[in-house]
């Protein structure tokens, strides 16, 4: 009997035997299976079981007792223990803890966070984040030191500042307003250094900061009101967070618009307030000029209601700090010309690095400064961008109508038979269906058809520069697109005519300084970086400092910039890393990590590269992104295989091989027998066997390539030379001889270098003749 | 801890379950342990004496909360408990195992300060242990039954509210809680199933 069965048999019997009162039950029992005393005896014990109390009669599950003591004391979080209680801030309580693994003796804070302000959903971006974060180090910020979470509850490990918070400081020690002054200097110092490296504090507060024993003023919680801000907030437009204390706060911040530095050079200037005049804002905004009226200056110019009309940076801040600390003029009292000068300073490593002399700069921010003008237009034009954001949705939908109602029932629908279909319905002559074509341009580029893309934005533009107004922001983009589309489809020199035509209009228009002339010069620099570097560099530069100036150091065209400057670099390979990593920094903030053009960065990242360990590094960290976005077997990660197992080739063989195999596999998935990169992925696993000694498999590989070609092709130049070697190798000299032959026949059907053939008559001529 | 949906999600959680769609209490279910746990956490800070934190208590205030949170107009509780009585099985069980994971003298995290498991003895949690490996040998000849027994024993839910759940009579949910319960005791004491 099954026990299905078994218990089929038994839960009948005892729906009958419960009906009965609980003293005939046993006897009724013994009846039903007097023939099986196996299951007699199972229905006796559920009688019993029927008739006594159990748990189950008692659902009361949690009896309440005295609250316990936190659980968080005396546990261990890596290397370090939780061991007090410090503090309760509005993200959650501070513990102090100590590291214990006996490397060294030092406190540490422990922030647990509340689990509402961050999900755990959210710990994935903590994680990316944080290394950003961790990688600050200024004496003025306490360091984030770890982060992970606790039974799912995160928590941020800081260096512990030894020390007094600031309001304690200012209130136990008489301090001269030149002591003041210096230590306001100190905190925008360090707040500039965060500055420089893409971190906004936007929590700026006097109880985030604390005073060391010496009297040194330290940031705490830098950068992690933007770890904590509201996971559904637009990356792009940095609204909507909630992380920051509304009192301290700018007022672009309270109002849910862009949160860059100005917000932070905001708050120095509130808490500058508090400790130059000891008020405390919602109180008395800006008292009554004191002494001189510098102070007043300096105050409202940090606290102008409009971001551009504060300093332009927190060392500009610091500098007015030193000023007044030392009775010499402001710079708040001065015109723009000063101020150009703070910006040039401001962003002078990245422009100085680029080989440009800062003298050019200066004039140049200078012009630029002068044209505030253009800086009120280019605000006007990102408010009609949001509008044309918010609308793009309705086009999307109505170009997927179009694309979707040609197709057949029961028709598989790609995305691009869709716009391919939606497009061949568009009237290009129609002004109305400008929004729409560009889009499409967009997505053709996205779906990597770029000459799809580069004709559809040239209609565009056509359109724009016939019914619209001269330099209408449509217009400009159709030519930002097209000559972005043209060089991704390797057009550099239709790519460099068109960003010139770009940066022609864009500053005949809208002035030599406006954020178009800037992407302009980007893109022409794109176009002109293979061929001649020494020209993208300057290009790059100018275009970086545009459209820092324009859109912030968060902005895929900054990012742009840096990476190509960083590419372009001839001068220092470091230098040219360096800003590649700043480049790839703005990339990942933006995209997140996962993002093929973060992978892309980080190919051009290890060109730059001069450690061999670095740079395979960095290959890897490319690869692992492409495996992640395009799937394992994608033609780029082919790609990117073969570049890092060349890398591989003398340090770990084995791995090279292992990773050229893989490459051959992926290619052979797409690529037709006989094609190019199909050879050359052949010729380069048969070489590195070759070397290898494994003499088997070399021959293989490169006689199966061998046989798909058809000589003088190209690819029979590399693919039988090395197989004349393996031949060669493996004693059969007159294979090896034709072979090597057919390959020195096929190099005067193309332009070789003269080693290459060189190479090929010294195999030739080793071999044993007879 | 389980991810916190958006209220958004939750409404069209709300409306999937109530429109039986396969897997909708399963998605749900996260966001409703969370609330009984944060209930189970708030009564732990705020009440003293001896009061009993029973579970009819805690998936009825969880129901109200739910309704709160999401503003939604779902009428239709039977789904809810449906939801609430897994939500909270699960939940006494991990402060279950917690709990004798402490006694093993592991060092097994807290992830709250007022933890309800610290209230629970040893052989209490050792019994829901046993009652939720008994009842899923149950669940595997007779799913109705255990369904019963969840309801009841971890939800908390009386007999009109389990019959409205699970879209039978109360008069069967008697005659088969009854059957239930003795299985589960007799089970206990060492009947094979």
């Amino acid at each position: 009997m099954s026990p299905a069965e078994r218990y089929a048999r038994l839960d009948a019997a005892l729906d009958e035997l419960l009906d009965l009162p609980a003293d005939e039950r046993a006897d009724r029992a013994s009846a039903i299976f007097a023939d099986e005393p196996g299951l007699l005896a199972s229905a006796m014990v559920l009688l019993r079981a029927a008739e006594d109390d159990g748990p189950l009669d008692s659902p009361g599950m949690l009896p309440d007792t005295p609250e316990p003591a936190d659980p968080w004391l005396g546990i261990e979080l890596g290397p370090y223990r939780v061991e007090d209680v410090i503090g309760e801030g509005g993200m959650g309580r501070v513990y102090r803890g100590r590291r214990i693994d006996g490397e060294f003796d030092s406190e540490v804070a422990i922030k647990r966070i509340r689990a509402e302000v961050v999900p755990e959903a959210l710990l994935q971006r903590f994680a990316s984040e944080r290394s950003i974060l961790a990688a600050i180090e200024h004496p003025g910020i306490a360091r984030l030191l770890d982060a992970g979470s606790w039974q799912g509850v995160p928590y941020l490990v800081m260096e512990y500042v030894r020390g007094s918070s600031l309001l304690e400081h200012l209130d136990e020690n008489t301090l001269e307003p030149s002591d003041r002054l210096e230590l306001l200097a100190r905190l925008s110092d360090a707040v500039e250094h965060a500055h420089g490296r893409l971190i906004v504090h936007r929590d700026l507060k006097p109880s985030n900061i604390r005073v060391r024993d010496n009297g040194h003023p330290v940031l705490l919680d830098f950068g992690i009101a933007k770890l904590l801000s509201s996971p559904g907030a637009d990356e792009l437009t940095k609204t909507g967070d909630r992380a920051f204390t509304p009192r301290w706060s700018a007022p672009e911040q309270r109002e849910g618009g862009f949160v860059g530095p100005a917000a932070d050079v905001y708050a120095l200037g509130l808490v500058a307030e508090r400790i130059l005049l000891g008020t405390r804002p919602p109180q008395a905004r800006l008292t009554p000029q004191t002494g001189t009226g510098d102070l007043h200056f300096v105050l409202k110019r940090a606290m102008a209601d409009a971001p551009e009309e504060r300093y332009p940076s927190a060392s500009a801040l610091a500098a007015d700090f030193r000023a007044l600390a030392g009775g010499l003029p402001v710079a708040a009292r001065e015109g723009r010309i000063y101020r150009a000068w703070s910006f040039a300073r401001a962003h002078a490593v990245a422009v100085s690095l680029a080989g440009l002399s800062l003298a050019l700069l200066i004039a140049y921010t200078i012009t630029l400064t002068l044209q505030q003008q253009a800086l009120e237009r280019e605000r006007d034009r990102a408010k009609q961008e949001a509008t044309r954001a918010r609308r793009s949705s309705d086009f999307l939908e109505g170009m997927l109508l179009r694309g979707v109602r040609g197709s057949d029932v029961g028709e598989e629908v790609t995305v691009a038979a869709v716009l391919k279909r939606a497009e061949a319905t568009l009237d290009t002559d129609d002004v109305a269906n400008l929004d729409l074509l560009l889009l499409s341009a967009r997505a053709q580029s996205a779906l990597g058809e770029h000459d799809a893309a580069a004709e559809l934005a040239a209609s565009a533009w056509t359109l724009a520069a016939r019914e619209l107004q001269p330099g209408d922001s449509r217009g400009l983009e159709a030519l930002h697109v097209q000559s972005l589309a043209e060089e991704r489809a390797t057009r550099h020199d239709d790519a460099l005519a068109t960003a010139t035509r770009l940066v022609r209009e864009a500053t005949l228009h809208h002035g030599l300084m406006s954020a178009w002339t800037g992407r302009g010069l980007i893109a022409q620099a794109d176009a002109l970086d293979r061929n001649a570097p020494q020209d993208a560099t300057p290009r790059y530069a100018i275009g970086l400092a545009l459209v820092l100036l324009h859109e912030g150091p968060l902005s895929d065209d900054a990012a742009v910039a840096l990476i190509g400057l960083g590419f372009a670099q001839w001068e220092s390979k470091s230098a040219g890393a360096w800003l590649i990593e700043r480049g790839i920094e703005v990339l990942v903030r933006l995209h997140g990590e996962q993002h093929l053009r973060v992978a892309d960065a980080l190919q051009k990242l290890a060109h730059q590269q001069t450690d061999h360990d670095t740079r395979v590094a960095t290959l890897e960290r490319a690869l692992a992104i492409e495996v992640a976005v395009a799937g394992p077997t994608h033609p780029w990660v082919a790609n990117s295989l073969n570049d890092l197992a060349l890398m591989l080739e003398t340090h770990d063989a084995p791995r090279s091989v292992e990773l050229l195999r893989q490459a051959l596999s992926i290619v052979e998935l797409h690529e037709p027998q006989g094609s190019p990169r199909r050879a050359m992925a052949a010729a380069n696993l048969g070489a590195v066997l070759l070397s290898e000694g494994q003499l088997e498999e070399a021959s293989e590989v490169l006689e199966t390539a061998w046989d798909q070609l058809d000589p003088p092709e190209r690819s029979c130049i590399t693919v039988g030379f090395h197989l004349g070697r393996v031949r060669a190798a493996r004693g059969q000299h007159d294979a090896a001889r034709e072979v090597l032959e057919s390959a020195l026949e096929s190099t005067r059907s193309h332009t070789v270098p003269p080693d290459r053939v060189k190479r090929i008559e010294v195999e030739l001529a080793a071999l044993p003749t007879g | 801890m389980a991810v916190t949906s958006e209220p958004e999600d939750i409404t069209g959680l709300l409306r999937a379950v109530t429109d039986g769609e396969p897997g909708a209490i399963e998605a749900l279910m996260p966001s409703v342990y969370d609330d009984l746990r944060a209930i189970a956490v708030q009564r732990r800070r705020q009440w003293s004496g001896d009061d009993t934190l029973g579970p009819t208590a805690l998936v009825h205030e969880a129901y109200v909360r739910l309704i709160e949170r999401t503003g939604a107009r779902w009428y239709d509780r039977k789904h809810f408990f449906a939801v609430a009585s897994k939500a909270m099985r699960q939940l006494l069980l991990n402060y279950a195992e917690r709990k004798l994971a402490d006694k093993r003298g592991g060092d097994t995290p807290h992830d709250v300060d007022a933890d309800p498991a610290d209230s629970m003895d040893v052989e209490r949690a050792d019994t829901i242990i046993t009652i939720d490996r008994l009842l899923r040998q149950l669940h595997a000849h007779d799913p109705q039954k255990a369904d019963i027994v969840e309801a009841r024993f971890f939800g908390g839910l009386e007999n009109e509210e389990i019959a409205e759940t699970l879209g039978i009579s109360s008069r069967t949910v008697q005659r088969q809680w009854q059957r239930a319960r003795t299985w589960m005791h007799a089970t206990m004491q060492g009947l094979e199933l």
